[in-house]
């Protein structure tokens, strides 16, 4: 009986640990990639957005324009609105497939009319 | 081995699997816990990271909206006011004096990050004044002689340009510009007001007001990151003082220095940015001193001479000498106020000083007594913006840029040239493009960023 029951035990011990070594690590790794992925993701969305600011500010893009741009992995939106010389930049950049954007960047600049 | 035996050590064997296994489980759990708050603390650096683009583009919009309103109100001075922006978002603007020019300060929050953006704010010169030269004096012509070359536009009273000949010596130079004769021409707009309040302020200070002086210091590079010109700590020093590298100690970090007296500071120094030396009498800076963003005001004297490196607004109620050596980078500030004293004022550059920005001294409430009271280019000195002049200037040196005066000046024996311009080289397409005069040179002054002073993230708790 001592037997039996010590083999039994140790059965689900071994049991166990395997589960617990060989599927928790590899659980946590299937997580954790995922945190990569989005992490990268995210890093990748916010170059992208900066750099589209950075362009629209730079190139002074114009008041009222909105346009999509598109390519294999991102989706960017950038509107224009103009408002008493102050003109508010809007950049929203999207997963090709998500219909939430990942980054929402929002800035003003204003020009007086003789500089527009 | 016996029956016995072998039941003790299977018994041995159970007790040691389990918590062989408790410790096992107990490990790998904590091994996956670590990876996975690993994982998501990076996620939520990466979150963070967004939040402070967000935050720091939204206090751009800040300084961009503060431009916007004192566009329309120049002598709007919020202090840490909670403005809103036209998509609804709400920024916290300060604008206040930074010598002539402008300090402002916007901070702004999205999420849990706070970003501050300052930046030191000038006028972009209005087109009346994108002329090479302005002579309001309408009583005679502008005579140019000798190998004066003026490359750019010309204004000036209704007798126009005239290129004359010195005793024998014919003109041989050019003017590469319209001339545009205007009758009735005044002085170029210039409204002196909120100089004027810096300048008295300065002046309090430097007899020893203590009504606005902040009562803390903040420690080491923290001070320096949330400096504001108004919140510099002070420290008072005895007339006669002077100030050299064995002050280091405690100025290391941007002071307000106030002295009810004199002051010299002697070189080698460098100062800490944003650093104000507020003298009451005069002062008087040699040796290699350098530092940027530096505030000098003497209520009567200033005298700098070389190697003096910085970027500087240098204030006098009296007299301004700067000497060989001198070199003031852009943006930089050399203004004479002249209205409280007799002499109404003079500054005088000697030969080999650069000065990348502006001399200023405002038109005066009555014509000057002494014949000194003028601005003074000596040959070998260079200006490279703006001269605007409400009297004499005397120019035998370089100025790439502008020159507004109401009246040039020269002597030579043994008759005082008045208008006339000789042997002198003004060329406005040498100026810097990047080039912004201390507001107001317009009733409705169009700002920009002159300086990205400082920008800064914080966490704000939840």
């Amino acid at each position: 009986m001592a037997d039996t029951e010590g083999h039994t035990l140790l059965e689900v011990a071994v049991a166990i640990a395997l589960f617990v070594t060989v599927a928790a690590p590899l659980g946590a790794s299937v997580v954790y990639l995922q945190y990569e992925r989005r992490v990268a993701r995210d890093i990748q969305a916010l170059a992208v957005a900066e750099a589209e600011l950075e362009v629209a500010l730079a190139t002074r893009v114009g008041a009222g324009r909105s346009y999509w741009l598109e390519d294999r992995t991102w989706r960017v939106q950038l509107s224009v609105e103009h408002v008493d010389a102050r003109i508010a930049y809007n950049v929203e950049v999207y997963h090709r497939r998500a219909i939430t954007p990942i980054v929402t960047l929002r800035t003003l600049r204003w020009y007086p009319s003789a500089t527009l | 081995m016996d029956e016995r035996n072998v039941h003790i050590a299977w018994g041995q064997d159970e007790g040691a699997a389990l918590p062989l296994t408790l410790v096992l489980i107990a490990l790998m759990m904590t091994l996956g816990g670590v990876v996975l708050m690993v994982g998501s603390i990076q996620y939520r650096f990466v979150r963070s990271d967004v939040h402070d683009a967000q935050a720091r583009q939204l206090a751009e919009a800040g300084i961009y909206e503060a431009f916007a309103r004192l566009h329309d109100n120049p002598h709007w001075r919020p202090a840490d006011d909670t403005i809103e922006l036209i998509n609804d978002e709400a920024v916290s603007i300060t604008v206040e004096p930074y010598g002539s020019y402008l300090w402002v300060e916007a901070l702004a929050e999205a999420g849990r990050s706070q970003s501050t953006v300052r930046v030191i704010a000038g006028e972009r010169p209005p087109l009346a004044l994108e002329r090479a030269v302005v002579q309001w004096d309408t009583q005679s012509s502008l005579n140019v002689a000798g190998t004066t070359s003026i490359v750019g536009d010309i204004v000036v009273g209704e007798r126009g340009v005239v290129e004359s000949t010195f005793k024998t010596e014919r003109f041989v130079g050019e003017v590469d510009g319209t001339v545009y004769p205007v009758q009735g021409l005044a002085a170029p707009y210039f409204d002196t007001t909120a100089v004027s309040l810096v300048l008295a302020q300065y002046d309090a200070w430097a007899r020893g007001a203590t009504s606005s002086t902040p009562s803390t210091a903040e420690p080491g590079r923290y001070a320096l990151v949330r400096a504001r010109p108004s919140r510099l700590p002070v420290r008072r020093l005895a007339s006669g003082y002077t100030l050299s590298a064995a002050d280091s100690t405690w100025l290391n970090q941007p002071h307000r220095v106030v002295v009810a007296g004199n002051l010299t500071v002697q070189g080698p120094l460098r100062l800490p940015p944003l650093t104000h030396l507020l003298v009451r009498d005069t002062l008087v800076i040699q040796g290699a001193v350098s530092g940027d963003d530096l505030i000098g005001y003497a209520g009567r004297h200033l005298r700098a001479s070389g190697p003096l490196s910085a970027t500087a607004q240098l204030f006098s109620q009296d007299d301004l000498h700067l000497g060989a050596g001198v070199r003031l980078d852009y943006p930089s500030v050399v203004y004479v106020d002249g209205r409280a004293v007799d002499a109404q004022g003079r500054i005088h550059l000697e030969e080999d000083v650069v000065v990348n920005g502006m001399l200023m001294h405002p038109p005066q409430p009555a014509r000057p007594q002494q014949a000194a009271a003028r601005i003074r280019l000596a040959e070998g000195s260079l200006v490279r913006g703006a001269v605007y002049n409400g009297l004499e200037t005397e120019v035998h040196g370089l100025i790439l840029g502008h020159l507004w005066s109401y009246q040039f000046y020269f002597f030579e024996t043994p008759t005082n040239y008045i208008n006339w311009l000789k042997d002198v080289t003004i060329d406005v397409t040498q100026r810097p493009q990047a080039f912004a005069l201390p507001p107001l040179f317009s009733p409705s002054p169009h700002l920009e960023v002159v300086r990205w002073a400082a920008t800064d993230s914080a966490r704000v708790s939840p």
